[in-house]
């Protein structure tokens, strides 16, 4: 912060807070009010409350220099002028129009109060244009170009008064001509000779002319078209010059025909899927899809004359090289569009992100607390329904951080923390999936505590307690009915809600996982696919019959031995770099045919830190499969997270990878007991 | 010296906070108190009296403009007016300046954190201003109203201005030309060519009040405008205004460049213009307002052989940029506003 001898940082920021408590607490009313008024359009005193609001809110927030804010506050009062008129006209339209407003100014605030700028805001500006537009019939464009200043129509008037005609020169810049302002110049010399110039755009002396790719000069002459053409035409200079006759637009001699805005198109347009879901898409999406069908076009067209020529009797190495190529390119270009369709569904994480600052804000003014949010990597794109599915567990998991993570103000300066605890929320790429990152500076979870709870309430017996690793340990947290909290908080600490989580993340096919060290903080993270209609799959067989597991689950394929394998604890592992880790076997689990153990190859499965080895037959290689829910007569398991239809048409089951997993620590806790 | 204890009025908590904080950084003025609305202004200022009063013009309950109305008759305290930058406030701003308003600043456009310096110190000025000089009720008196007519006049050609007044205001200024120019008749000899201080879109609406109460026409300047006889061009806010000779007849050329004494438009900056195009053709004028803006100009105005008039003390809300002519001995005469409407015309049609 330069320049800010008038304030200290501290009094910037509780000056920021004030903003930010009145500026949320501002649309929380502008929302109500908005509706209020939809209720009861009559109700003047209400509308002008809530353009006393609004203009409050655009002064503040211009005045901390949040100029979305204010540009979308002064749109927002633009609209209110209008209010009256157009609820009677068309009653849902406005209120909509001011909720959508009142959504992005939240959008707005939030953003830049977790640190980050430069909305685009352009697409609700131009709606409101545009129906701003369509509301004034009787504003029309100007027609092209800068109005005419006084001096120029006196010129004109001058001019037309002494029997000169009025030309427009337009003269294109040559693509190697340097020096364009001494370029327009030169121009500007030559045309003089013919006549006088009345004005030029850009202005000759304005410094504008060398970013231009062309001036255009009025002019008042007595030559003609072609003369004036000829002399203004420089070789190295212009590239083309366009002389026409001048018609004005403003004066009584012209044409004062009012030329009609189109209504701005949006920068996003509505696409309706199945099932009524709204999907908002970025135009530029659909642009790289079309471009992609042209393509598809072009490769048909080949295929098409390769075809035609086959028929002719044409069958020349020639020509099915030209099929394979063509097939090369539907390929690759299907594959991309498969991809942009994908990508039609993907939205930013900051969808569910959005609401958090806030309720960090509120929730921690309530434990007495203070802490920050930081959003990180929240345009990281993810599919919709499993951004929309988010929110709940993220704001248990924040909750949490809240109530049992950050310490009081008191005990975190005692510890030698900063007063302000920070959670940061931070979403980013991994292999084929997304991470999300809940982590926080506080106190950590108590691993002897956990252990002992879950011991008295009996979730896991006291023999076993002692020995459970530290990552065994945190894992209890997801154990129904556990929790670690000291007093019972309203909003969480009820000991439902991480199992609650990690059903939710496990239900979006994703996995969770929770590290922890005492005294410093804990970091909750959920790997999530990027989408849930296609997957990136792994094809193995066992036993016969084919089975297909998603990519960003197997952490490594090895090869094993009978040396490889172990005995520990009544059950097999297998050991992988001197760790011991425990198996599965495909054939087992769904009871197949058992093939020979001692040939086989392992997927190494993780989750986190904890890893397991699935035992297959053969790898088949990997494809991009489309994943279909199983129903009905398919046998249903746990274990299977869906079906899918390979090219040559045979049907693959898709096994979920943390179900295994579960299945594989479940059992060799079995059998531990049993043993 | 005592303390300048202020009183701010806004209905925004984070405004008044902002203006708390703006004016605590100067060490001789106390921020005595806050109110939300004009009401609980008004129960505090009957007990505490302030020195000078902030005011934000859109509260609840009542309003700014109420709310001076009262404290103009009611304590004579003076008025700084805190307004936002919209068409509404614009007007509801002139009309403060009217009803008896010191002065006015706009709340900060572009974040406070990179210009809460020029922020401040306009506001703090202001403040100190407001406090050395005695509350003044607004110059008035009988103004003909003339008829109303368009707010354009069709361009034309007859007779090109030979002769330009030029005047320069600042801090009182928008009264004093409240007072002059409705006093000007509208065949008025002169081109009248005006700088006062303020910002952007205010002068729009400034220009537009004076055209409605004025026989001359009163415009705000766009570029490429025509100096012409009975016709006063004010200078937007945020651009400087300069006039140039062309063959048809003069314009005026407006420009983003640097601002002059810390002014954009700039008195001086007109001045110069004026005394290089128009030389002893030339009038200029510098009424009330704070600092030393248009002196320099006006030294060359007088240099050039124009006519040069400062305004007096007495009649000034501040006595600043007259001061400054005058001690520069740019002012061929000195007078009181009272008097400059006789002057003119007498000067003008002598």
């Amino acid at each position: 912060m330069e320049n800010f001898e008038h304030l200290s940082e501290s009094e910037f920021t509780e000056l920021r807070m004030t903003f930010y408590s009145q500026a949320y607490e501002t649309v929380e009313n502008l929302r109500d009010m908005v509706l209020g008024l939809d209720a009861c359009p009559g109700n003047q005193d209400l509308l002008k409350t809530l353009k006393r609001h609004i203009h409050t809110l655009k002064g503040d927030s211009n005045s901390l220099g949040l100029t979305g804010v204010g540009t979308l506050c002064h749109k927002m009062e633009d609209v209110l002028v209008r209010y009256t008129e157009w609820i009677e006209a068309d009653e849902n339209a406005v209120t909509e129009l001011l909720l959508e407003c009142a959504d992005t100014l939240d959008r707005l605030l939030v953003e830049s109060d977790s640190g980050r700028t430069g909305a685009d805001i352009t697409g609700i500006l131009g709606r409101i244009d545009a129906r701003l537009g369509t509301s004034f019939p009787e504003k029309f464009a100007e027609g092209t170009g800068d109005p005419l200043t006084e001096y120029q129509k006196l010129h004109i008037d001058n001019a037309s008064g002494s029997g000169l005609k009025l030309f427009e020169v337009a003269v294109t810049f040559h693509p190697l001509c340097g020096e364009k302002t001494v370029a327009a110049m030169m121009v500007a010399e030559k045309l003089k000779k013919t006549g006088e110039i009345i004005r030029s755009l850009p202005d000759l002396d304005g410094g504008q002319i060398d970013s231009a790719r062309s001036i255009n000069i009025l002019l008042a002459s007595k030559a003609d078209r072609a003369e004036i053409g000829k002399s203004a035409f420089i070789a190295c200079i212009a590239e083309e010059v366009e002389v026409s006759d001048y018609r004005r637009t403003d004066g009584p001699a012209g044409d004062t025909r009012p030329v009609e805005t189109s209504p701005l198109p949006g920068s996003a347009q509505q696409y309706r899927g199945q099932g009524g879901e709204i999907l908002r898409i970025d135009a530029g999406k659909v642009d790289h899809i079309m471009n992609l069908i042209g393509e598809l076009i072009i490769g048909r067209s080949i295929i098409d004359q390769a075809t035609r020529d086959i028929g002719e009797g044409i069958a020349s190495v020639e020509v099915s090289s030209r099929l394979r190529a063509a097939n090369e390119h539907m390929e690759q270009t299907l594959s991309a569009l498969q991809k942009g369709v994908m990508k039609m569904r993907m939205v930013p994480v900051y969808n569910a992100f959005r609401r958090f600052p806030k309720l960090v804000r509120e929730l921690s003014a309530k434990r007495d607390k203070k802490v920050r949010i930081e959003l990180i990597g929240s345009d990281t794109e993810l599919d919709k329904g499993i951004v929309d599915a988010l929110g709940e567990p993220l704001s248990h998991i924040i909750r949490n951080s809240i109530d049992h993570g950050i310490e009081a103000p008191p005990v975190r300066i005692a510890s030698g923390k900063k007063e302000e605890g920070l959670i940061a929320l931070r979403a980013y790429h991994e292999a084929a999936s997304v991470v999300i990152e809940v982590s926080d500076d506080g106190r950590g979870i108590d691993c002897d505590k956990l252990r002992k709870m879950a011991v008295e309430k009996g979730l896991i017996g006291p023999e076993g307690s002692d020995s459970l690793s530290v990552d065994d340990t945190l894992d209890l947290v997801f154990l129904p009915g556990l929790t670690t909290a000291e007093s019972l908080s309203e909003t969480s600490g009820r000991g439902v809600g991480m199992d609650a989580v990690k059903t939710s993340v496990e239900g979006l096919k994703g996995s969770i996982e929770v590290e922890s060290s005492e005294g410093v903080g804990t970091v909750i993270r959920l790997k999530l696919p990027l989408t849930l209609a296609v997957i990136k799959a792994l094809l193995v067989e066992a036993g016969g019959t084919q089975y297909a597991l998603p990519v960003s689950s197997v952490a490594e394929v090895t090869r094993i031995s009978t040396d490889d394998l172990v005995n520990a604890g009544g059950t097999r592992a297998l050991i992988l770099r001197d760790r011991v880790i425990s198996i599965l076997s495909l054939n087992e689990i769904f009871s197949a045919e058992g093939g020979d153990d001692t040939k086989k190859i392992a997927l190494i499965l993780t989750m986190g830190d904890r890893k397991v080895g699935l035992l297959v037959d053969r790898v088949l290689g990997q494809q991009q499969i489309v994943m279909k829910n199983v129903e009905g007569n398919v046998a249903k398991s746990d274990l299977v997270a869906g079906a899918s239809i390979l090219g040559n048409g045979r049907v693959v089951l898709i096994l979920d990878a943390p179900s295994i997993m579960k299945k594989a620590v479940a059992d060799g806790k079995k059998r531990m007991a049993g043993a | 010296m005592n303390k300048i204890r202020v009183l701010v009025v806004d209905d925004s908590a984070f405004m008044r906070k902002m203006i708390t904080k703006m004016l605590a950084s100067d060490i001789d003025i106390d921020v005595a108190g806050t109110a939300m609305d004009g009401l609980f202004a008004l129960n505090k200022i009957a007990d505490m009296r302030p020195d000078v009063i902030t005011l934000d013009i859109n509260m609840p309950r009542m309003g700014g403009i109420a709310t001076l109305r009262h404290i103009v008759t009611d304590y004579g305290i003076p008025t700084v007016i805190v307004s936002s930058v919209t068409k509404k406030d614009e007007e509801l701003t002139l009309e403060a300046l009217d009803i008896g308003a010191f002065d006015f600043v706009t709340k900060p456009q572009n974040g406070i954190s990179s210009n809460i310096g020029d922020i401040s110190e306009e506001l703090i000025a202001k403040i100190k201003a407001a406090c050395l000089n005695p509350f003044t009720r607004p110059p008035s008196g009988p103004r003909d109203r003339p008829a109303a007519r368009g707010l354009t006049r069709p361009v034309q050609l007859q007779h090109p201005a030979e002769r330009v007044l030029a005047i320069g205001a600042s801090t009182g200024g928008p009264n004093a030309l409240n007072y002059l120019l409705p006093r000007i008749s509208s065949g008025f000899p002169a081109g009248i060519l005006i700088v006062q201080h303020m910002p952007a879109g205010f002068t729009e609406t400034f220009a537009a009040r004076l055209n409605a109460i004025c026989g001359i026409e009163v415009k705000e300047a766009s570029e490429g405008d025509l100096v012409l006889p009975g016709r006063a061009l004010i200078a937007p806010g945020g651009r400087h205004m300069k006039v140039k000779r062309l063959p048809l007849g003069s314009v005026v050329l407006l420009s983003d460049a640097e601002a002059v004494n810390g002014h954009r438009p700039s008195v001086d900056a007109l001045f110069h213009s004026v005394a290089v195009e128009f030389g002893e053709k030339a009038t200029g004028l510098i009424l009330t307002g704070m600092g030393n803006d248009g002196a320099e100009g006006l030294a060359e105005i007088k240099a050039a052989g124009g006519m040069t008039v400062a305004q007096d003390e007495k009649s000034c809300v501040v006595f600043g940029m007259p001061k400054a002519a005058i001690e520069r001995g740019a002012a061929r005469d000195v007078m009181t506003l009272e008097r400059m409407d006789g002057f003119l015309s007498d000067h003008y049609f002598r």
